[in-house]
């Protein structure tokens, strides 16, 4: 067991250092820095661009920028900005509560209400609710967010006032970020928690615990949800990735100040290293979560253990 | 040879394949007949658009500019759904936008499903080290968040309609890859197969007349159903600028254009939105639909 486990570690680190290396190479084909960073009134532009690839290590050969690159990536340094002259690193510290926040919120409402809404329409099956739920995944899946989130603020923002435009601040905030960015995932979970309890409802063990009397209740969502709970959990894993891809669309439209925004303000500006880094960061998120569920895979599933 | 074994040998839709008519007729009855429809306009809409557009979708007269659809005050005939900010006219635009969301997606699933096709030959083929190479790399990007990528591409390459359809096919060809494996591994050990081989067919003689064929049909499955996924991704990339540059009349990059006028003029964004979301949802519901007809275990197991 600790042999794959360290296996899996190895991978994850391997992932990484490709995805760097590809940023890396990619960096330098899009061209040299300097002149973006050059201030047009300095007298002696030459000098200062000298000045600048020697602080920046761009004067030395690119074998030694990329041992340079690996080893700062080594010790989580990500470089500084071109634009700001601000390490990365604080960049995204800064910026990463706010993520982490809608995110998170985004993460617990997903898990929470999909788990209950795909019970609810598997065993909801010939009431009034299925057309319901039903039409709620076909559409779920048919709407592209960005565009839930706009029209979410010309409905409830503009013409009704309810909730805020844009930006950050208190609870009635977080209400259309979070229902823009969850809205999708929602439909996903739901229908594949549905799947799942269908099949775990149609077995051997739940006839038998019907056979002993075990309450409806009790059957559904101890019996029955428990053999489904492995389904949500690795969409629970896919979903953290997703939720990275939709936060950078989500905070763009509601102009929420996240890594998100972050990176789309760094590719308005042609910031390279920041884009670099948290492309890097979401990698890192990415992977880590990725060997977090495969690691609780091998703890929750014994059947993976022993094999 | 009897009966049962050559029609075990040819497959869903081989030679031996019979045409049963009652069973047409009530796979017939379950076509989704709104999503069809909805579908060829728009499929119609993305042949001949160009040609019947009342006006220009890339440029426009100033003057005209943010005009309302001709059901609201102050809108009228010559601008059935309104005008953006340049003024050009939104229903050309979105007429012409069907045509760029159903290039993206429909060269995107060629090209996607045919390196997942090879790849995943490769891998059921070869085995090994070469097998766990491939899936792991499908394993990885199938999740990887494009957007990440795409943002990288724009900023060496810069935006582009070609970039776009190679960005995307480069992430979603692991689906391919992983069903063209799995269906490969199970078809190879059916009797036809043994008997090829028998017979001296060489391995890729094997894969391409012998199995390939058999995969046909739930691959095409697989594109239906991807069809309506490559156009939201490519709207999204358009609407962040990383996807298809302006002026193109690209939904996305039109719902992008009308972010900042929701309040005086909500068309902009609304319009071009729902042209996605009834493409979408028509042509995920005629995936649907296609599965269960080409693959009635599926549906059975589904259900």
């Amino acid at each position: 067991m600790t042999r794959l486990i360290t296996w899996r570690v190895f991978q994850a680190a391997v992932v990484i250092w490709a995805v760097g290396s590809i940023v890396f190479l990619l960096s330098r084909v899009a061209g040299d820095p300097t002149e973006l960073m050059i201030n047009e009134y300095y007298q002696d532009q030459q000098a200062e661009a000298d000045y600048i690839r020697a602080k920046l290590g761009l004067d030395k050969p690119l074998y030694q920028q990329y041992w340079l690159f690996v080893r700062d990536l080594a010790q989580g340094d990500l470089g500084v900005s071109y634009r700001r002259g601000v390490p990365v690193n604080q960049l995204i510290r800064e910026r990463l509560p706010s993520t982490l926040q809608l995110t998170g919120v985004v993460f617990v409402f997903v898990v929470v209400v999909g788990i209950a809404l795909g019970v609810a329409s598997a065993t909801s099956r010939g009431t009034l609710y299925e057309p319901l739920l039903k039409m709620f995944a076909v559409i779920g899946q048919a709407v592209p967010n960005f565009w839930a989130g706009i029209v979410g603020i010309w409905i409830f923002a503009v013409i009704l006032g309810w909730f805020p435009v844009a930006g950050k601040g208190g609870p009635q905030h977080y209400v259309l970020p979070v229902l823009v960015l969850g809205t999708s995932a929602l439909a996903g979970m739901m229908r594949l928690v549905r799947a799942s309890m269908l099949d775990s409802l149609n077995s051997e063990y739940i006839k038998l615990a019907q056979a002993k009397g075990v309450s409806r209740f009790k059957v559904v969502w101890k019996h029955a949800l428990r053999n489904s709970i492995t389904v949500a959990l690795s969409y629970a894993g896919l979903l953290i990735a997703g939720l990275a891809t939709g936060a950078i669309i989500t905070e763009t439209v509601f102009a929420w100040p996240g890594i998100g925004s972050l990176a789309i303000d760094s590719f308005r500006s042609r910031d390279f290293p920041v884009i670099q880094g948290v492309v890097i960061f979401f990698t890192i998120i990415y992977v880590g979560v990725n060997l977090a569920v495969d690691v609780l895979y091998i703890y929750v599933d014994p059947r993976i253990r022993y094999r | 040879m009897n009966t049962d074994q050559r029609r075990e040998g040819v497959g869903r839709f081989g030679p031996g394949y019979r045409f049963r008519w009652a069973q047409a007729i009530i796979r017939l009855r379950r076509f989704p007949i709104v999503a069809g429809t909805i579908l060829s306009l728009i499929l119609l809409m993305g042949l001949i658009g160009p040609y019947v557009a009342p006006h220009d979708p890339r440029g426009g007269e100033l003057k005209d500019s943010l005009l309302p659809p001709v059901w609201l005050d102050g809108g009228s005939g010559e601008y059935l759904l309104g005008t953006d900010r340049f003024g050009r006219d939104m229903f050309s635009r979105l007429v012409a936008g069907a045509r760029i969301s159903l290039m993206v997606s429909f060269s995107t699933v060629l090209a996607a499903a045919a390196i997942g096709t090879v790849l995943g030959i490769a891998a059921a083929q070869f085995g090994g080290i070469v097998d766990s190479l491939i899936m792991r790399l499908v394993d990885i990007l199938l999740g990887f968040p494009l957007i990440l990528i795409a943002i990288v591409v724009a900023v060496v390459l810069g935006p582009s309609l070609q970039n776009v359809i190679l960005l995307i096919a480069f992430t979603v060809w692991g689906g391919y890859a992983r069903l063209i494996r799995g269906e490969v591994l199970s078809i190879r050990e059916r009797d036809f197969v043994a008997a090829a081989r028998i017979c001296g067919a060489p391995w890729h003689r094997i894969m391409f007349v012998h199995l390939f064929p058999n995969i046909v049909p739930i691959l095409t499955v697989l594109a239906t159903l991807q069809l309506g996924n490559i156009i939201i991704l490519e709207s999204s990339l358009s609407y962040l600028g990383v996807g298809i540059p302006p002026p193109t009349p690209a939904w996305g990059l039109m719902i992008s254009d009308g972010r900042d006028y929701v309040v005086d003029a909500w068309w902009i964004s609304v319009v071009p939105g729902v042209a996605i979301l009834l493409t979408v949802m028509s042509m995920n519901l005629f995936g649907d639909w296609l599965r269960d007809t080409v693959d009635p275990f599926q549906r059975q197991a589904r259900r």
